[in-house]
């Protein structure tokens, strides 16, 4: 049976009706065509699902949809503001951090939280926070340096 | 996952009154980190989940005058950046550090972690070392339960059937006491091959007291007593060999991928030399 | 060569943009109105005969709309190069654990899950057999596939040769040259060795996943996941018994490929669903499906004996190469033949016997994963390289550097060589492993150093095709027959046009992905898509501006030959007269009056000289080697076993770099996937069954075990390639190859043990140190 559920993504107010067992990775990609959340794995170990809730990273393929109703979530097409990339997306680009682009939005969500809580991380720091995030593509080196490289972007 | 109804209780007592109505067919849940695993495998199919996440007066971090009361709603991430932990209870900040990723650990529960009793876990063998207690709640009241007995069998805790762990409580470690907890794991978030609790408490050098605790190396943690009674009495480095030795004989590994009996085995006699080495340095900086 | 203006330059991906802001589509991000979810039902045995199915209580389950097993499937067996699979089990026979039996297509996830529950399957186990050197025997303990001799293998350049009188044995590959009785009679050492690997997941984000349905006109559309569109298309067909033209596949962005994406089997499998419940079908593998039957590296066992002279150099050397292909060839046919060339395409060596033997055992499937079986020779080599080295007394270093191919020597194939490297790799890593740069070592690590070096080849006998579009305001589409799996071939197809062209890389536009609208292509796959789809894009693009050319010189009365074209300008070089700009040559409407539009087509071919079958002589079976070289220093902790990669160097040479940050990326992203396949990586099976089919058991490298950058060095030591685009080569899959022995050989540095069976695990190390047990 249906509920209705009431989610705030991206600073948008939705409605949806949603059975009870739910994810929310699933109400994102399926009820509200935010694909830019990606499924990997269904069990929690890959981070590709990762998005924020109340800017803290969390698997959403591990998240209730219901546990999601009155908190504020942010999902990868949240990022841009008005035209303007976050300086992680850009540093993305910038040192080639992306190959296939499937580990992407998980990846940037995750070092979103890290430098929102800690704005000076060193690489150790920056490489365990990412550790729930697999890549197989880059090896990791330039996701590495494009954290590092953000942190200089971002006020202290 | 097979579909389930949600039911949402609006406190801890309303909770207690479903799940006593459903017990089996019911599963709590709070951050779902564990059990969402199991529903997505099909390995468990309730007809109920009773939803406990959210209650207030389960999410404090406390002290009074015995000790630190942490609510069962309390997330891994919470312990381990909770200034009053990272003062008084390092050593669970830090094996919180490595508990999965921080993705889990913002969403999952201290209290849903160890319902789920699963023995390779980091928090259990960390939480007995430091004599902890939970307080569990049902319809037909509450009980304290010893950490240490909290633990029945691979997957299955104490809890009966219609009972719902609500808080744990921590004595404040007696003067000169050191803790310690070390993993050994194939990556930095994973599960461990096998890991080791330490607590001493140390008076002019020698122990007075200690709790040692071996986990992921039985079908629950596993209390190193024979090893602590070689500690009692000495000085650490004296019984060093000894002890690690003793505790790997307490261990009781399975074969599994990660490793055979007696690499497992041999494991415990490693972890146990660095962790009752490092809980014995604090304590004597503690002492002074 | 004049100087390039985008060619070798670190130009930003073309397609990053639209990947960090999550508006990059991948297969599952497509919605198709009125889909259906499909399920597998998968045997519980790794080998016995379907005796009964019965899925009355599945289709009478509300929300089924369709069920199919092997009677429902098209009684035609099909495969990547030997032709011995059914897309269910029509013959009623399952061969490995995992091995889909039935399908369901259900409205939701949950009520397809529901349905299999109430397929009832009766199985007669027969006996089976897991270990590749028994199933290789003339009688072995179960016979997996007893019609062997009726299989088709109709792919002239990749032909299997079943070995008779070994029935489970569907290809055996053979490589002659020179008398290795007589070089062995010659050699002043004789070392012999076994080594092997284990079998590995590719582990792609995005797991094996496909979209199909039929129009009404009968075409099937199939959106998949893939690494080769065109190869599907003909599996459809094959299948399907389909004309050609009444197939459309589609495909957007990959998550990741490493050659398990090449011509599975979910597209046939959705595809009849779909026929039968009438509406489209999405089959998606959970991650646990992924890792048992998403195909796995095929663990190869190399047995090598080398005759060496007492100064190093290699007088003869003889190899048995055993392949544990699983239950059917798959793709991973091609693996059991070129595995050889990772023997090949580096050391000179003129008395050489090698046997290669593809092998069907009751395991899962195998696909051919990034090396496509060059890292597992290479991983059998490179340690035989340094154990004569130690016993001759001479250095790791020298005695490659003895033993080396030059330019224009001739391989064992009896290929000619051209463009090799690897020298200088080799020289280059050295130099940085020998800087003085040692951490500290504290007991109870033990630090040592290893190198080793590779190559890759690409194979011959292939073809692209590819168009070129210019548009009014001169912007460039280009139009390939490929797929974007993160290798970054967009981008690298992209600045060839622009550079073709002289326009700004953004004013190329890429499009791929779909069969209405591309040329054919074979599939991305052997590290050959720069190459000749790079030489197809040039064609294009030469043809496009040749008729623009005519259509400017008929109006300036200039001649053809005497123009060039520049950020949308045709001019005539040297000559400060008359140009005209693109534009000029449309009508508003978007018409080129002289030749209708501006549609460039392009064509590649890199030919092949069939092998022969007894001797494997050719001097044409490989289009070009990557070649490169590892160093690496590790730390080997004796209390616990483990082991950490402390720096590493990798150098390659893949002709002319198009894009030298994106080549530093791939040197990169090989690094870490070797080093997780020499330290972490296992798919575990205990009697056919895949113990660890989950990331939690199964140990893929995270950002936390991967090199810092400050430890880890891609360098480059390009030879340009006279037949490649600019000079270029391909460089996707090399980067794996010499990692894991070179780990090895540093292990063995640091603790004088070697693990010749991959991986190298803790319990392994402690067990040789004889620390337990």
């Amino acid at each position: 049976m249906k509920q209705l559920l009431w989610l705030r993504v991206n600073d948008e107010d939705y409605e949806v009706w949603v059975e009870s067992w739910k994810t929310l990775l699933e109400v994102l990609r399926e009820e509200l065509d935010l694909t830019g959340a990606k499924e990997g794995c269904q069990e929690g170990y890959c981070g590709a699902c990762t998005v924020l809730i109340d800017g803290k990273a969390v698997k959403s393929c591990l998240v209730l949809a219901r546990h999601a109703q009155g908190r504020l979530i942010t999902t990868i097409e949240g990022l841009t503001k008005d035209g303007q990339l976050h300086p992680l997306q850009q540093t993305f680009i910038d040192h080639f951090a992306v190959q296939c682009g499937f580990c992407t939005p998980g990846m940037i969500l995750a070092a979103k939280a890290l430098l929102d809580e800690n704005p000076d991380p060193r690489e150790e720091q920056v490489k365990t926070a990412l550790s729930g995030n697999l890549c197989r593509c880059t090896g990791y080196v330039k996701i590495v340096e494009a954290v590092l490289a953000a942190k200089e972007k971002l006020p202290r | 996952m097979r579909p389930f109804e949600l039911l949402e209780p609006r406190d801890i007592t309303e909770a207690c009154s479903l799940l006593a109505e459903h017990k089996e067919k019911a599963k709590i849940v709070a951050g779902g980190q564990s059990l969402l695993v199991l529903l997505k495998a099909r390995l468990i199919a309730p007809r109920y989940l009773i939803n406990i996440k959210g209650f207030s007066g389960l999410e404090h971090i406390q002290e009074n005058s015995n000790g630190i009361r942490i609510g069962a709603l309390v997330t891994h991430r919470a312990i381990e950046t909770s200034p009053l932990i990272r003062e008084r209870l390092l050593m669970l900040a830090e094996m919180e550090g490595r508990v999965a990723s921080v993705q889990i650990r913002n969403w999952g529960t201290i209290g849903g972690n160890l319902c789920h009793a699963d023995p390779a876990g980091d928090p259990a063998p960390a939480l007995i070392a430091l004599g902890a207690k939970v307080k569990v709640r049902s319809v037909r009241g509450e009980r304290e339960i010893p950490m240490e007995e909290f633990f029945v069998d691979y997957l299955e805790s104490a809890l009966e059937a219609d009972e719902i762990l609500t808080e744990i409580q921590l004595p404040y470690p007696l003067p000169g006491t050191g803790g310690a907890f070390i993993k050994e794991a194939v990556r930095f978030g994973d599960m461990a091959i096998a890991s080791v609790a330490a607590v001493v408490t140390l008076e002019r050098g020698v122990v007075k007291d200690a709790r040692l605790v071996l986990g992921a190396v039985g079908s629950t943690p596993i209390r190193a007593k024979e090893a602590e009674k070689a500690i009692i009495g000495n000085m650490v480095a004296d019984v060093l060999e000894d002890a690690c030795r003793t505790a790997a004989g307490e261990a009781k590994p399975v074969a599994d991928i990660y490793g055979s009996v007696e690499y497992k085995r041999h494991l415990v006699k490693v972890i146990t030399k660095s962790v009752l080495t490092e809980a014995a340095r604090r304590a004597q900086e503690e002492a002074t | 060569m004049a100087e390039l203006s985008v060619v070798g330059k670190s130009v930003r991906r073309v397609d990053a943009l639209e990947k960090v802001t999550g508006k990059a589509k991948f297969c599952s991000d497509f919605k198709t109105p009125g889909m259906l979810y499909a399920k597998l039902l998968r045997s519980p045995y790794p080998h016995a005969k379907i005796v009964y199915i019965d899925t009355s209580k599945a289709v009478g389950l509300p929300g089924v709309k369709a069920v199919i097993t092997g009677k429902d499937v098209p009684p035609v067996r099909i495969g990547a190069v030997f032709w011995d699979e059914y897309i269910l089990p029509y013959d009623n026979i399952v061969r490995a654990i995992g091995q889909p039996v039935a399908a369901v297509a259900a409205l939701t996830k949950e009520v397809a899950e529901e349905a299999l529950d109430l397929i009832d399957v009766e199985y007669e186990e027969l006996p089976a057999v897991f270990d590749v050197e028994e199933a290789t025997k003339e009688d072995p303990p179960a016979i997996l596939h007893p019609d062997l001799a009726q299989y088709l293998s109709p792919m002239p350049f990749l032909k299997a040769r079943p070995e008779p009188g070994r029935p489970n044995i569907f290809n055996h590959f053979k490589i002659r040259n020179g008398d290795v009785e007589r070089g062995f009679q010659e050699a002043e050492l004789i070392v012999e060795n076994r080594f092997s690997t284990a079998r590995i997941q590719h582990c792609q984000l995005e797991t094996h996943r496909c979209d199909a349905w039929w129009e009404p006109d009968g075409t099937l559309v199939l959106r998949i996941s893939s690494q080769g569109l065109w190869y599907d298309a003909s599996a459809l067909r094959l299948i399907f018994n389909l004309s050609p033209s009444k197939i459309r596949v589609l495909s957007s962005y990959e998550g990741g490929g490493f050659g398990g994406k090449i011509f599975t089997l979910t597209g046939p499998i959705a595809a009849l669903l779909a026929l039968k419940s009438g509406k489209p079908v999405r089959l998606e593998y959970t991650r646990e499906e992924h890792f048992v039957d998403g195909r796995h590296r095929p663990q190869i066992i190399t047995n090598i004996r080398d005759g060496v002279k007492k100064d190093g150099t290699i007088v003869a050397r003889e190899m048995t190469i055993s392949l544990d292909m699983g239950r059917h060839s798959s793709t991973t046919a091609i693996v059991s033949k070129n595995c050889a060339f990772g023997a090949v395409g580096t050391y000179r060596i003129p008395n050489f016997k090698l046997d290669t033997y593809g092998a069907y055992t009751n395991n899962p499937i195998t696909g051919p994963y990034r090396g496509l079986g060059t890292p597992e020779v290479t991983w059998a080599i490179e340690q035989q390289m340094d154990i004569l080295a130690e016993r001759l007394g001479i250095s790791a270093i020298e005695i490659r550097k003895r033993n080396i191919l030059k330019e224009g020597d001739r391989d064992v194939c009896g290929q000619v060589t051209h463009s090799i490297g690897v020298e200088e790799c080799l020289t280059k890593v050295a130099e940085w492993g020998g800087r003085n740069n040692k951490t500290e070592e504290q007991y109870p690590w033990k630090q040592g150093k290893g190198i080793a070096i590779g190559n890759k080849y690409t194979l011959a006998g292939t073809h692209s095709v590819v168009y070129v579009k210019v548009y009014p305001d001169a912007r460039v589409e280009v139009r390939h027959g490929l797929h974007e799996i993160g290798q970054g071939l967009n981008t690298v197809l992209a600045q060839i046009v622009a550079e073709e062209f002289q326009v700004p890389v953004d004013w190329v536009k890429v499009t791929h992905g779909d069969t209405t609208l591309v040329g054919y292509d074979f599939c991305v796959c052997s590290s050959r898509a720069t190459f000749h789809t790079g030489n197809a894009t040039i064609k294009a693009c030469q043809d496009a501006k040749r008729q623009i050319f005519e259509t400017v010189s008929a109006k300036l009365g200039v001649n053809p030959e005497d123009l060039a074209i520049r950020a949308g300008e045709v001019y005539v070089p040297n000559w400060s007269g008359k140009s005209i700009k693109i534009s000029e040559l449309f009508t508003p409407e978007g018409l080129v009056v002289e030749k209708g539009e501006i549609l460039g087509r392009g064509h590649f071919y890199g030919p092949i000289i069939l092998e022969d079958p007894e001797t494997g002589q050719s001097e044409r079976m490989v289009t070009y080697y990557a070649h490169g070289a590892c160093a690496v220093e590790v730390a080997v902790n004796v209390e616990t076993g483990e082991v950490k990669v402390l720096r590493i160097a990798q150098c390659y040479d893949m002709g002319t770099p198009i894009n030298p940050k994106m080549v530093e990326a791939q040197i990169e992203g090989g690094t870490v996937q070797g080093i997780g396949s020499a330290i972490y990586e296992e798919i575990v099976l205990e009697r056919g069954m895949v113990v660890n089919p989950n990331f939690m058991d199964y140990k893929m490298p995270t950002a936390a075990e991967a090199p810092s950058s400050k430890n880890m060095k891609a360098l480059i030591a390009a030879i340009p390639h006279r037949e490649g685009p600019f000079g270029a080569k391909g460089l996707g899959e090399a980067t794996m190859v010499p990692v894991a022995p070179a780990i090895a050989n540093a292990v063995y540095n640091a603790v004088g043990i070697r693990i010749k069976d991959l991986p190298i695990s803790r319990e392994k190390i402690m067990r040789a140190l004889d620390k337990i047990g």
